[in-house]
């Protein structure tokens, strides 16, 4: 039932809007583009070149400046302390930060998808088991928790991601849980009911094609979030232990020296910086209104 | 007292309930927590006497009750590193780290709000595109890198403020700066997003209808309205602030719980990082309550359930 | 009848939108007259424009929405021609608007009597607290509210929606006003409260002695309420006339159409009819007349698409159609439309 004006010229103008793709989307995505070329090429060309090489020290060229030889080696970023070359260290640790990112990713989707739709479906016991999970783990913010946790079970690369998928299920838990509620409702899920489906082939065959589009467009804001945690962890010095150079603690080390070269903070820095930007605004891409959905808010 | 009130109060002890457990548990999943306290040659015998001395050797479960009651009465045990109780410890940084989040807290809302009111009457749209891209920008780049880059241009360069520690106004600027901006992407479209949203509604034009002004149904129908989203949101919110809050510490050495939770962290001593959880998560559930209290006390409609 | 037996005149209401397609006229050249007591109606489909000559008259059109023609002169000010604050003294004033759905259009976490009394405090902000409070009491009393006192205090949503409106037409009559447009007041409603409202607004109307425009598409309202009537189609009016007359001997296929289409219990075949066609695309009207696609009456002439006919006057005094041929309305609905009765009207 309408409630506005018969002919509402302001809805429709909306409307109107919405069906062409704004200016600002193809903007975003250009930039988007950018980052995630120049990600690509640090982390996939960079480590292929001749001169790659992130862990031979040479004490005598530490703290070099972008463009500087010394001894001969030329040092497109600069060096770290140790003399080991920046550009090296920031490509293998790109690397590993996508890779725990993507992988806690998938970890957190696989747990928040079948949780969700889960706790959406059965309702009951365990719809409030899943909930009072997920409530505990929001009670304490994300930094904290990975912090007490990682203090306690350690961080190698292993751990830390699975660390990483275990905390972050909710964001997809919710989701899922909601389009379960909403879908179990519905005539197709009825009818599968009524010919003697069993319950996880319901869950399979018909809520789930419907929550994956919804799913990507939470991972891919929550990849962004991701790869922060991971970063400050290790700028924390909780997160990935040397010898293996990660970006939070090259960020981190090179604090140490802001005063001398600040370019030990700039370059692993910006590679964060490129990477995160890279996904998020490919992720604001995907939501062709890309905003808060603020019924969720309302809780009237 | 209220149903809904008794219920959320109850939901909070449950929490925090839960957190302790969760703690207790934790810490024993690590193994023996006894022999990771000592160094790496201590006899065995140091360790089992530290072990009976922890009450370790006990039943798990009469360790847990223990525990409970511990906790219960605030006593977490004492700094393994520093003479003092676990608890008192973490005490007597909750009010820089108060200091600091709370600061943020209403600097970011107030940058925000402020911003939101310029691209308002700003009717240029390029303005209005540029501040969203830069707080999208803003929002991409980690706590820990941006306090850093403050540092750089502000305490390195240009030598106007101080990079570490407490103390007046001028050590609180760049931290709170930093913290209060992390949000400020996420305010900006809350705001426009909510009052854009209250504009567009039925009982705005009857406002007008009746022949109000212009400012007056935005103040007095408007933004009551919008609020209910923003508090919402907002409150949600406040858990990122938390944990932004304690990476801010490290970057600026600021004395508050954060810093020291991690430097006990490196230091191993649990009784220190259990209490500070402990603290920051019932920081975290009191202000979750606080926040929800005050949404039914904007909206009559939750109210009455 | 005079000229100070108006409440209100329209003249050549023309009314654009800045839309992405670029500049729409949502009414094209609209002209009523509103005469002191009497309820006018002003009836059409969606999209006929009707709704938004309505918030054009307030002052009330979305921000990409403008009058861009035309005289709104009530009360002896052309509308139009005024700016915000002025219009801002008018509205809710002597001039009073009621919106179709009362379920949204109450402030929901305001309490009721706040929002009454706002409209008073506008209007008479000098006005003592106490006056103010037993003003709200007298217009629930007015618009039967039970228990005005209690429902002073309370919220919308604690009103059933029978007595959101109630509220809403005690909120438009504050102020005592000469003109209140009721857009749709009962179609977000039950059809046992729609009466009820109804004749509330009768009741009230007697004893203020306010003109009423009553805006709907439901034709069975405007046959028990109003007294004339202007039938709405394009953004443009093609037929205008007295309720009876209307009813009895529609002069417009248009209307023809729309009486023919209404259910009738004791209709012969069963079969309900509607009129060829789908409403008109205002980003791209129609040339000529704006009904000519879909009217049985033009049978091929070239001047129905060729040219616009004004709204003229026709047979008997106070009847305007827009039509070329609206001498031929009443053989042509005997034959195509099978309403002998018209005909047979017309002839007596």
């Amino acid at each position: 039932m309408s409630t506005k004006a018969t002919f509402d010229p302001e809805a429709q103008s909306e409307k109107d809007r919405q069906l062409k793709p704004s200016r600002r989307w193809s903007f975003s995505l250009k930039f988007a583009a950018l980052l995630i070329i120049g990600v690509a090429i640090l982390v996939g060309v960079v480590p292929f070149m001749p001169s790659y090489d992130p862990y031979t020290q040479n004490l005598g060229a530490g703290t070099a400046l972008p463009f500087e030889t010394i001894d001969g080696h030329f040092y497109l970023l600069g060096s770290d302390v140790l003399g080991r070359d920046l550009l090296s260290r920031t490509a293998l640790a790109g690397r590993i930060s996508i890779i725990i990112g993507l992988s806690a990713v998938s970890i957190s989707l696989i747990i928040g998808v079948t949780l969700g739709l889960a706790a959406g479906y059965f309702r009951g016991w365990t719809e409030s088991v899943v909930m009072g999970i997920a409530d505990l783990q929001l009670s304490i913010p994300r930094v904290l928790l990975l912090i007490a946790v990682t203090a306690v079970l350690g961080s190698s690369i292993v751990t830390l991601t699975v660390l990483l998928g275990f905390t972050s299920w909710v964001s997809y838990g919710r989701v899922a849980r909601a389009m379960a509620l909403s879908l179990r409702e519905r005539e197709f899920v009825l009818s599968a009911i009524t010919q003697g489906a069993r319950s996880v082939w319901i869950m399979r065959k018909h809520l789930l094609p419907n929550v994956l589009s919804q799913m990507i467009i939470v991972g891919s804001f929550e990849l962004g979030q991701i790869i922060v945690l991971e970063a400050s962890l290790s700028y924390l010095g909780l997160g990935i232990q040397p010898p293996l150079p990660s970006l939070g603690r090259m960020v981190s080390d090179g604090q140490n020296y802001i005063e001398l070269n600040a370019w030990l903070i700039l370059v692993p820095g910006i590679a964060i910086f490129m990477l995160v930007a890279g996904v998020q605004f490919l992720s604001q891409s995907f939501t062709t209104e890309g905003d808060i959905d603020l019924d969720i808010a309302k809780r009237g | 007292m209220p149903r809904f009130l008794r219920r959320r109060i109850l939901q909070s002890l449950l929490t925090i309930f839960g957190v302790l457990t969760a703690t207790f548990f934790l810490v024993r999943l690590s193994g023996d927590p006894a022999s990771l306290l000592l160094s790496m040659d201590a006899t065995n015998e140091d360790i089992a006497r530290l072990r009976t001395e922890l009450g370790l050797d006990q039943n798990l479960a009469i360790q847990y009750i223990k525990f409970l009651q511990n906790a219960a009465v605030g006593d977490f045990g004492r700094s393994l590193h520093q003479d003092q109780s676990a608890l008192e410890l973490v005490l007597e940084r909750m009010p820089a780290t108060l200091e600091l989040a709370l600061t943020a807290f209403a600097l970011g809302l107030a940058l925000a709000f402020m911003t939101c009111l310029l691209m308002q009457l700003s009717s240029n749209r390029w303005v209005k595109g540029l501040i969203m891209w830069l707080a999208f920008i803003r929002q991409a780049i980690p706590v820990f890198l941006f306090g850093l880059l403050m540092i750089l241009v502000f305490s390195v360069t240009m030598r106007w403020l101080p990079s570490l520690g407490r103390g007046g106004i001028t050590h609180l600027i760049l931290p709170a700066l930093t913290l209060a901006t992390y949000e400020i992407a996420l305010y900006l479209r809350l705001f426009n997003a909510a009052l854009g949203q209250e504009q567009r509604q039925d009982y705005v034009r009857t406002a007008y209808a009746k022949g109000q002004s212009r400012i007056r149904v935005l103040l007095g129908h408007i933004v009551p309205n919008a609020l209910l989203p923003i508090v919402t949101i907002a409150g949600i919110n406040l858990g990122a602030l938390l944990g932004g809050a304690i990476v801010t510490e490290t970057v600026f050495s600021w004395p508050g719980v954060g810093r020291l939770i991690i430097q006990a962290v490196n230091q191993r001593d649990y009784p220190v990082v259990i209490a500070g959880v402990f603290v920051i998560s019932c920081t975290f559930v009191l202000v979750n309550l606080i926040v929800d209290l005050l949404y039914t006390f904007l909206d009559p409609r939750v109210r009455l359930a | 009848m005079s000229d100070s037996d108006l409440v209100l005149s329209v003249r050549d209401l023309i009314v654009e939108a800045a839309l992405a397609e670029g500049t729409v006229r949502l009414v094209d050249g609209v002209s009523f007259e509103v005469r002191a007591h009497e309820v006018f109606g002003v009836v059409g489909e969606s999209g006929s424009g009707k709704s938004i000559t309505m918030l054009a008259i307030m002052g009330l059109l979305p921000p990409n929405a403008r009058i861009a023609g035309g005289q709104v002169v009530f009360m002896g000010r052309d509308l139009a021609k005024l700016n915000e604050k002025e219009l801002q003294q008018v509205r809710g004033n002597k001039l009073g608007m009621i919106f179709q759905d009362p379920m949204t259009s109450l402030n929901p976490v305001l309490r009721v009597g706040k929002q009454i009394a706002e409209a008073i405090r506008i209007h008479h902000p000098r006005m003592p607290e106490t006056g103010v409070r037993r003003r709200v009491i007298e217009l629930l009393e007015l618009v039967e509210v039970p228990n005005p006192e209690q429902r002073y205090r309370q919220f919308p949503h604690e009103f059933s929606g029978g007595m959101r409106q109630r509220a809403m037409i005690a909120m438009a009559l504050a102020n005592e006003p000469a003109l209140l447009i009721a857009d749709e007041p009962t179609t977000a409603l039950d059809v046992t409260i729609q009466a009820q409202i109804m004749e509330l607004l009768a009741s009230v109307r007697a004893r203020t002695g306010a003109s009423m425009i009553l805006v709907t598409h439901d034709l069975g309202l405007v046959a028990e309420t109003t007294d004339r009537v202007a039938v709405m189609y394009g953004g443009r009016i093609l037929e205008m006339a007295c309720v009876h007359d209307l009813f009895e001997i529609p002069r417009h296929p248009y209307t023809v159409g729309l009486l023919n289409s209404l259910p009738e219990l004791h209709s012969e075949d069963g079969a309900l009819y509607s009129i060829p066609g789908q409403p008109p695309d205002i980003r791209d009207r129609p040339s000529g007349c704006v009904f000519h696609p879909r009217c049985g009456l033009q049978q091929g002439r070239a001047l129905c698409a060729h040219t616009q006919p004004t709204l003229a006057a026709g047979r008997s005094v106070g009847r305007l159609v827009a039509c070329h041929f609206a001498e031929e309305t009443p053989q042509w609905a005997a034959v195509a439309m099978k309403m002998d009765t018209v005909l047979e009207k017309e002839n007596a």
